[in-house]
């Protein structure tokens, strides 16, 4: 079966690793693995990054 | 002939030994200095460790171009000999202006190199030619957080590679083609990567392992739309047969994001 999922307007979905607004979901993997942030979540976590990658 | 026209010819080849000897000396003095600018700089080709080597302003398609070809080789945890090589390389450059990397990447040889975090962050460079066959960290290889950035990328990779999450967070890239022999085995976000063509999409799919599991590809969603000129939110516009239909399920065992 082909699972495709897709996030509330105003939500981001993640796997507490990868992060996206669409996911279309390997063959025997569950949904049961996925949650929402909400955007302003995702984008402190971006920030977060950058942060990180300017050292 | 007479006198006055032998002078006048005289005259002229004078200048022009003059000139000739001029051109040729003005040569071997540039030639000398290039030369003893690099092979000072390259320890007359001895030099191992280019850790920010080339990083910062002052780097132009002109002066980045070495005399002895750069092999890295590192094996331990203390020779970073890679990391931020190119780190803001360019960085004063004009938005526009970019160091073509392809015409002197057959001066380095990064196959052997394992450790390549940092090594284009930020870059004024195009056309960059990477084999990182042998890289384990490349986190941050072609991230941008400086507003400039590498645009054009040729790569490869290797099942060895681990966490490349932010090794592409760069909005400038326009293109990446994997090289023949390419092999994506860990999660990889290509999700800021919002101009990435139709064929960076198909060349990046191709090369994601057929036997792991677990895994996660993330794209830029917009990208992954006008590429195939589909809504990936809406299964009906690739249907079965279809060309992002076909390329998507071609890799079952990979689960596919797609973000901003």
């Amino acid at each position: 079966m082909k699972v495709l999922i897709m996030a509330d307007k105003g939500k981001v979905l993640t796997d507490g690793e990868n992060y996206g607004k669409t996911f279309s979901l390997a063959k025997g993997v569950s949904v049961d693995k996925y949650h929402e942030i909400t955007d302003e979540e995702y984008e402190k976590i971006l920030a977060e990054q950058k942060t990180n990658m300017e050292g | 002939m007479s006198i006055a026209e032998k002078l006048t010819t005289i005259a002229e080849n004078e200048q022009r030994v003059h000139d000739a000897g001029y051109d040729s000396g003005y040569s071997e003095g540039k030639q000398a200095e290039y030369d003893r600018f690099w092979d000072g700089f390259q320890q007359d080709g001895n030099r191992k460790n280019y850790w920010y080597g080339f990083a910062g302003p002052g780097w132009t398609q002109e002066t980045l171009n070495p005399k002895h070809k750069i092999e890295i080789v590192d094996g331990t945890q203390n020779a970073q000999y890679a990391v931020g090589m190119f780190y803001r390389c360019g960085c004063e450059l004009q938005a526009n202006q970019f160091i073509d990397f392809s015409k002197i990447a057959d001066k380095f040889d990064f196959s052997k190199a394992q450790r390549a975090t940092d090594m284009f962050n930020s870059a004024h460079i195009t056309n960059v030619i990477a084999d990182f066959s042998s890289a384990v960290y490349a986190n941050t290889a072609f991230a941008n957080t400086w507003g400039t950035g590498v645009s054009s990328l040729t790569l490869k990779v290797s099942e060895l590679l681990q966490n490349v999450s932010q090794m592409f967070y760069n909005p400038n890239l326009t293109r990446i083609e994997m090289m023949e022999g390419s092999v994506w085995a860990v999660s990889v976000a290509f999700n800021k990567c919002s101009k990435l063509d139709k064929v960076s999409h198909i060349s990046i799919v191709d090369a994601l392992s057929t036997t792991t599991s677990g895994l996660t590809v993330t794209f830029n969603k917009a990208a992954v739309n006008a590429a195939f000129g589909i809504n990936v939110d809406d299964p009906t516009t690739y249907p079965e047969g279809s060309e992002f239909y076909e390329l998507r399920y071609s890799r079952p065992n990979w689960t596919f994001s797609y973000g901003s």
